[in-house]
């Protein structure tokens, strides 16, 4: 198991291009905790599961130089924050952290792709709703089989606003992390 | 409108050296003369500072009462109604009440023991487990919730827990003049005068500051910025907070003494509150000096007869150049790393080579974000009514990125050569 800086590292790394957001990231780390590969505590705030310890080590990440913050104002004034790895950022993935853990920096890098595929910009909105679904089947359901209504009921009640076609599209990142599996529901006779 | 009944407000004056006179009505008064706020005289706002800056023997009782000062001029600026303000005072006058001996040094070693510690959290429990909550009547269950839960309380949130808090900006000024320090001075009067209360598009209360006063608040956030870095992170400071925390901790976790064994148990449970109640910062050194046994004991001694740990070795982030040697720096798990080397080198015990790692909270460049950390920026009512972060707003908040981290080990004076040189053959070597 990576340790969460590592983890978050590689994230960043494995993203690359423009940089990926904060909530992205969040959710990605989410994931990665799910298939085993780092560790985080995790609870429900506004965007989906959230989790301060990833926050912390983000902002720690930023003031040892090994990523870079870039902040950017988008239409309606609101502020996103993008990160990237800084070149002691590059050097410590690819020096230090693949060398020593290669195969845990692969399965990240595969939970990676698999959100990108999802959503290819890596949207917040749009990978939240994932990490809300299987929030609620973990945490809420215990793991128990739920419909995507029984989902969207707890979501609500977490105060997330989620839909069943959203969370029936949210399904297909989730199985290809092997982290669901779908049964088709026998209706009644 | 607020209250304009003077002789409520102020049925007992209190000179106090950074308001002048604080006013309290006479439920205030009653809640003054409890024992549980009485307690807060003999614990220290600064813990031991008072070894570097002799000055800082200020408590957590003067502050309280500087808190309930300021909300209240807060409160009647921004014209609360009779009831709010009387609830905003309350909070303010109770917000410290869950404080251990020695105030965030004991919250630090909750945390190590417990994994968590929530003073607010501990403050309601106080307030509803003793007669301080029979005292409240019928203002009880709102200044509980507002303590707990200040994002749920629209502008009275703001001035209990925010940036821009009443806490925040009496502490400041406080800390500045016991310690005897300029930097925590800032223009309270223009940020008072200032501030306002507008609706977010969902209706909720945010309290910003209006343009005219944002020199005002980047004065403030400097002051913050400087009183971290002169004061509340100067490295012999940093120094007594860590051998305090060592020696409490040891106390409680492995020493025999029965007065302590109640902070092992449940943070909210009726045992460990009491015993929290018991006890000010003179009473627990005191009691570790006379019973422990072990280093714990040793530690206490030390601080009473201001025989400190030395910094052996201190090294700020940007200093050091080696991405590797930056690694390893900064997590728990890898300062354990170079302090299992520290000590396998020189020989010192693993127990008396202490790993520090110094970050300034408050740099001035980044202002938290309120949906993450749930946490309000300050922000600033510009004259087009858009309401930027400070931070985008301010000429001087902004942009600059320098990091406020800072390595520290410290030792005992005798071992101190012997770190010194490990430390930097250790840095050095990656």
């Amino acid at each position: 198991m990576l340790e969460l800086i590592d983890a978050i590292v590689a994230v960043i790394g494995k993203v690359g291009g423009n940089g990926l957001g904060r909530t992205a990231l969040q959710k990605i780390i989410y994931f990665a905790k799910a298939k085993g590969l780092t560790d985080a505590e995790y609870y429900a705030y506004f965007y989906g599961p959230y989790s301060a310890e990833v926050k912390g080590t983000l902002s720690s990440l930023v003031a040892y130089g090994f990523v870079d913050e870039r902040m950017e104002l988008i239409p309606g004034g609101k502020r996103i924050y993008k990160y990237t790895l800084t070149p002691d950022g590059e050097a410590l993935l690819q020096k230090k952290i693949e060398k020593e853990s290669g195969e845990q920096v692969e399965r990240v890098e595969e939970v990676v792709n698999a959100a990108k595929e999802y959503s290819s910009s890596l949207k917040a909105e749009d990978i939240s709703i994932p990490a809300k679904s299987y929030f609620v089947l973990v945490e809420e359901g215990k793991g128990q089989a739920m419909k995507p209504t029984e989902i969207k009921e707890i979501a609500h009640k977490l105060g997330w606003k989620v839909e069943d076609s959203q969370i029936e599209e949210s399904v297909k990142l989730l199985s290809r992390l092997g982290l669901v599996t779908v049964e088709v529901a026998k209706e009644p006779q | 409108m607020t209250d304009s009944n003077w002789e409520k407000w102020h049925y007992k004056d209190i000179r106090d050296p950074i308001h002048g006179f604080v006013g309290v009505t006479e439920k205030e008064c009653k809640i003054l003369d409890s024992p549980q706020l009485q307690r807060l005289r003999n614990i220290k706002q600064l813990a031991c500072t008072n070894l570097v800056y002799p000055g800082a023997t200020h408590t957590r009782f003067d502050h309280s009462l500087g808190v309930l000062h300021i909300a209240d001029r807060i409160a009647q600026r921004l014209n609360f109604n009779p009831h709010e303000q009387a609830i905003v005072r309350m909070a303010a006058l109770l917000h410290d009440v869950g404080h251990g001996s020695f105030s965030h040094v004991f919250e630090n070693v909750m945390k190590k023991i417990h994994g968590k510690y929530n003073h607010a959290e501990l403050a309601s429990l106080i307030i509803n487990g003793t007669e301080l909550g029979d005292s409240l009547d019928d203002l009880r269950e709102e200044v509980v919730s507002l303590l707990l839960y200040p994002e749920k309380h629209g502008k009275l949130g703001y001035l209990i827990s925010s940036e821009l808090d009443a806490d925040r900006l009496d502490y400041l000024l406080r800390d500045s003049y016991y310690v005897g320090v300029e930097y925590g001075h800032f223009d309270l009067e223009r940020i008072i005068h200032t501030l306002h209360v507008i609706r977010d598009p969902r209706g909720t209360e945010e309290l910003v500051v209006k343009w005219k006063g944002r020199e005002a608040v980047t004065g403030y956030r400097l002051a913050r910025c400087y009183m971290h870095l002169q004061v509340y992170q100067h490295h012999t400071r940093l120094i007594t907070d860590a051998m305090l925390i060592r020696c409490l901790e040891k106390a409680i976790m492995e020493e025999e003494i029965p007065e302590l064994a109640p902070f092992r148990q449940a943070v909210n449970s009726k045992i460990f509150l009491d015993s929290l109640l018991a006890f000010t910062d003179e009473k627990i050194l005191n009691l570790i000096v006379t019973k422990a046994k072990g280093q714990s004991a040793e530690l206490g001694k030390m601080i009473f007869e201001r025989a400190l740990l030395k910094n052996a070795f201190s090294r700020s982030v940007d200093e050091i150049k080696s991405y590797r040697a930056k690694r390893e720096f900064q997590t728990e798990e890898s300062l354990e790393r170079v302090r299992a080397y520290i000590c396998t080198k020189t020989k010192v015990p693993k127990d008396w080579v202490f790993m520090h790692l110094s970050e300034v909270a408050n740099p001035l460049y980044r202002d938290p974000d309120y949906l993450d950390e749930g946490k309000r920026p300050i922000l600033i009512l510009e004259q087009d009514g858009k309401t930027p972060a400070l931070q985008d707003s301010s000429p001087l908040v902004g942009g600059e990125k320098k990091s406020w981290l800072k390595i520290f080990v410290f030792c005992r004076e005798k071992d101190k050569d012997r770190v010194t040189k490990a430390a930097e053959d250790y840095v050095n070597s990656l």
